[in-house]
């Protein structure tokens, strides 16, 4: 495999150059002050912040159902989201001639909900202050997936802080090709980014009977799911999740009285639905208005199932998820 | 909505361990349910009788049998609600013999099982609705796969009963392994003679198509309605369309190769009986030969991973004993076997005849044969006497058992149709549906489906051709109304049903970014509907709604 060493200033030149195209759209991180947003660049780009350490939402969601196979939208995105991006495609929830998505290296991120952290500038400084960080949030303190080398093309920094193009995919090329510096051999060392807290997910029925009980049903983590895709979800019917007459006839009906309904069901629903391609971004904790920690199951559930599979979601694009397969010799100890 | 509930004692098969009168009693004061009753046999004319007066009398619009097991006396109640004015699919069946009164003895506790079966089926008999069956047309003809001595004879029968044939071969000519045969015990004719009567049959009849050196390469559609494509001849492509198909791809002669301890290949006294068989006359062999038979080559034998007896091969071997004998009359021949299994009618006297001949029989295991220069040695264990033993004989005969064919792996993707753990088709029932296989207008015959001997072979090809023939000339048929059905607003389109659908039934509308169903072709198994995310495919009376409403009765509190 071969990259290119760029500078961040060859990189915005490139950008600038793919954005002269008027159906062109650049998708990435911008540097506010102290404020980190997502946003999409028009025409011309003047910054582009690379490592966002802020984790609002995964931003994969925004590129479900872009069908259009007009547009080139040029996405620079967190390594989970770029993963997220590619489960979508094998779903067909997103045209993938239109979209380029790269994956940058990430140190981890803290969470948007805490105020009044300042962040080193320097990338190197910023590394150190998020391994550092008692507020790192439990999704990347457990992420063993922070390199770019997911997506289209990746932006990756060595052992000597030098940033590196690698295009994955032949789409990356809109990119690679705007890019003056000449091609070489990849260095030998990329930049290490060691998983903090390396236990297992482990819970009882007990613990998830109190963290869920917490649950209000809103349906954030629904919602704010990368994966969780479907136009019409069945929780948003009153067969699922009954409301007014439907609830008082349900209540009636069964020997449930539990007020709002399958709380615990919905849970599992989405567990199962989930469990080969979610990516683990922990969204979902960041959406919950309640504060339980949903990283630990919906994760740890899906690390179980699709380490059976030996599956790892948004590794490739043409690794079919497994659910939708059947081999004869695939799962031997499925008694276990 | 009126409901009757009919409770059958099955004489005293459900009466005497559940407590019927107590469940009439209790479901009559259920709401809806107007008529709660038992009856000594609600299968028999009077048990009917009382069904349909019910029906009239209270005008029921759903009727529940708290019965046997659904698959027993199915036709036969839908066509008493027919007769009582009802649509069938009204109907909804309780299990409560095979679910509960054989599974246990204690009254009470069977009694409290039957309730909830009854219960959940009247949570779910609420929502079954008047389908009607869908009716297609039947094209009236057959693809065979396999021109040997089964294929042939299913061939020769359809075609007789007016059916248009298409009799596919993989080889170059017509016949297959019986063809190859000297001497087809007990019939005293050679293999040759009767496959040239059934060929000379088929090569006259008008509605014959027959395609050598041919291979499937496609096939698609559902019962009546199969389109298939072949490549004949190495590259020539054809297409055509059929309304059954019968599988009777045979069998490989076991390799011995994969026992090299038996020398097969090393030398040329070492044959196998499918080959002597063709060339007895050019062994050379003493005056006085000294012959060996070794039984159970490839059969049932775990280090192959072939547990199975083929069934033909100590017959086989026992005609071959009988040939040398005949050629040879000083001839001393000795068997190895593990037992003699000699199948076919006849098979025990022609074992015992044998022995009365002069053919020698050692129980024993054969572990080792060597070619040597004035003899082949053979050395092994008499499991009799419990000696080892080394022996010396001219010629060592292998009795080779028989493998399914590779090809069966491709063909059985192609089909839809399972393969055994050996390799072999697997019927849809072995004792009560050994023709068919789990897809409607496929069946299998002779030795694709496991070890048979000639005459079984001709049996299950006409069998298998007959079971067709029946269903081919109504010229119509029956598709259940209970397919997937898709909510298209609820599609998100993520195509995950279209990948583990195995009928090929849904297609993906690329425009509309939707699936939909191709009802024709749906065996309504209901895998889409599990995998689809947002329940935008539905099993048509199977919903989630009424397996959640089922399952809640199971949970009642009574």
């Amino acid at each position: 495999m071969k990259g290119k060493r760029i500078t961040k200033k060859d990189l915005l030149d490139a950008l600038k150059k793919f954005l002269k195209d008027e159906l062109a759209l650049l998708i990435a991180f911008e540097r506010d002050n102290k404020a980190f947003k997502i946003r999409a660049y028009k025409k011309d780009v003047p910054d582009i912040c690379l490592f966002n350490p802020v984790y609002e939402a995964n931003t994969a969601i925004y590129l479900r159902r872009i069908f259009s196979e007009d547009f080139k939208i040029l996405c620079i995105f967190r390594p989970c989201e770029a993963r997220a991006y590619v489960e979508l495609t094998k779903l067909t929830q997103v045209e993938s001639r239109s979209v380029i998505c790269g994956s940058v290296d990430c140190f981890g991120t803290v969470s948007s909900k805490l105020d009044n952290i300042v962040f080193p500038e320097n990338p190197q400084d910023l590394k150190s202050f998020l391994e550092n960080s008692k507020n790192l949030r439990y999704a990347c303190m457990t992420c063993r997936l922070k390199n770019g080398v997911f997506g289209d093309f990746g932006l990756r920094i060595d052992s000597d802080w030098n940033l590196w193009v690698i295009p994955y995919t032949g789409k990356a090329n809109v990119l690679y090709e705007l890019i003056s510096s000449a091609e070489s051999d990849l260095p030998r060392e990329f930049l290490e980014n060691q998983e903090r807290n390396g236990q297992v997910f482990q819970s009882s029925l007990d613990e998830f009977k109190r963290d869920f009980d917490k649950c209000i049903m809103c349906l954030n983590c629904r919602d704010i799911c990368p994966v969780c895709y479907c136009v019409d979800c069945v929780f948003n019917n009153d067969e699922y999740l009954p409301k007014g007459d439907a609830l008082i006839n349900s209540i009636l009906r069964s020997n449930d009285a539990q007020i709002p309904k399958n709380k615990e069901m919905y849970h599992f629903i989405r567990m199962y639905h989930v469990s080969q391609t979610c990516v683990g971004c922990g969204g979902c904790e960041e959406a919950c208005p309640q504060g339980i920690p949903l990283t630990k199951y919906y994760k740890g559930i899906s690390e179980r199932l699709s380490g059976l599979f030996d599956y790892v979601s948004g590794r490739d694009f043409e690794e079919k998820i497994p659910y939708t397969t059947f081999r004869e010799d695939e799962l031997p100890n499925a008694d276990d | 909505m009126k409901t009757g509930i009919f409770i059958c004692h099955c004489g005293h098969n459900i009466k005497h361990t559940v407590d019927v009168k107590e469940l009439s009693e209790y479901f009559k004061e259920i709401p809806n349910v107007y008529v709660a009753t038992d009856y000594a046999f609600v299968c028999s004319e009077p048990g009917q009788e009382i069904i349909k007066e019910s029906i009239e009398k209270f005008e029921l619009d759903r009727v529940i049998i708290a019965s046997c097991t659904p698959s027993l006396h199915g036709e036969l109640f839908k066509d008493l609600l027919k007769k009582s004015g009802l649509n069938p699919f009204l109907l909804r069946r309780v299990s409560i013999r095979e679910h509960c009164s054989w599974t246990g003895d204690d009254l009470k506790k069977n009694t409290e099982k039957a309730k909830k079966l009854i219960l959940a089926g009247l949570f779910s008999v609420v929502h079954n609705l008047p389908f009607e069956e869908k009716v297609v047309e039947v094209d009236k003809s057959a693809l065979v796969i396999g021109g040997g001595i089964s294929g042939l004879s299913a061939a020769c029968f359809l075609s007789k009963m007016g059916i248009r044939v298409y009799l596919i071969e993989k080889e170059k000519e017509l016949g297959g392994h019986v063809k190859r045969l000297n001497n087809v015990w007990p019939y005293e004719k050679t293999g040759k003679e009767i496959v040239e009567s059934l060929v000379s049959e088929l090569v006259k009849a008008d509605n014959v198509q027959i395609y050598t050196g041919a291979r499937l390469e496609l096939l698609e559609g559902y019962f009546g309605n199969y389109n298939v494509k072949i490549t004949a001849d190495g590259e020539r492509e054809m297409n055509f369309k059929v309304g059954g198909v019968i599988v009777a791809t045979g069998f490989e002669p076991f390799d011995p190769y994969l026992k090299p301890e038996l020398g097969y290949g090393r030398d040329r006294r070492i044959v196998t009986t499918l080959e002597i068989e063709e060339k007895l006359n050019e062994v050379v062999l003493p005056e006085k030969p000294r012959v060996a038979i070794l039984h159970c080559v490839g059969s049932r034998d775990e280090t192959l991973g072939k547990s199975y007896c083929s069934r033909i091969c100590c017959i086989n071997a026992l005609k071959v004993a009988r040939m040398i004998k005949e050629g040879y009359e000083n001839a001393y021949i000795e068997c190895f076997y593990m037992d003699v299994r000699a199948h076919p009618k006849g098979g025990e006297e022609f074992y015992e005849e044998t022995q009365v001949k002069g053919v020698f029989f050692t129980r024993g295991n054969v572990a080792e044969v060597v070619p040597l220069s004035r003899c082949v040695l053979i050395r092994g264990e008499d499991t009799l006497l419990g000696e080892v033993f080394e022996k010396e004989f001219d010629l060592v005969v292998l009795s080779i058992g028989m493998s399914s064919q590779s090809e069966n792996k491709r063909l059985s993707q192609l089909l839809k149709v399972s393969l055994d753990k050996d390799g072999f088709f697997m019927e849809a029932h072995i004792k009560l549906r050994p023709f068919d296989t789990a897809v409607k207008g496929i069946f299998i015959a002779g030795c694709c489906s496991g070890p048979k001997d000639v005459e079984e072979s001709i049996n299950h090809g006409k069998a298998s051709a007959l079971k067709l023939f029946g269903m081919l000339n109504k010229g119509y048929a029956y598709v259940e109304p209970f397919v997937a059905d898709v909510t298209e607003k609820r599609c998100s389109g993520c195509r995950m049903c279209e990948s583990v659908c195995v009928a090929n039934a849904i297609k993906y509308d690329a425009r509309k970014r939707v699936v939909k169903v191709e009802e024709a072709q749906c065996m309504g198994c209901g895998l889409c509907n599990a995998t689809c995310p947002s329940s935008a495919v539905t099993l048509l009376g199977y919903s989630d709604m009424i397996l959640m409403d089922e399952i809640s009765g199971l949970l009642a509190r009574l």
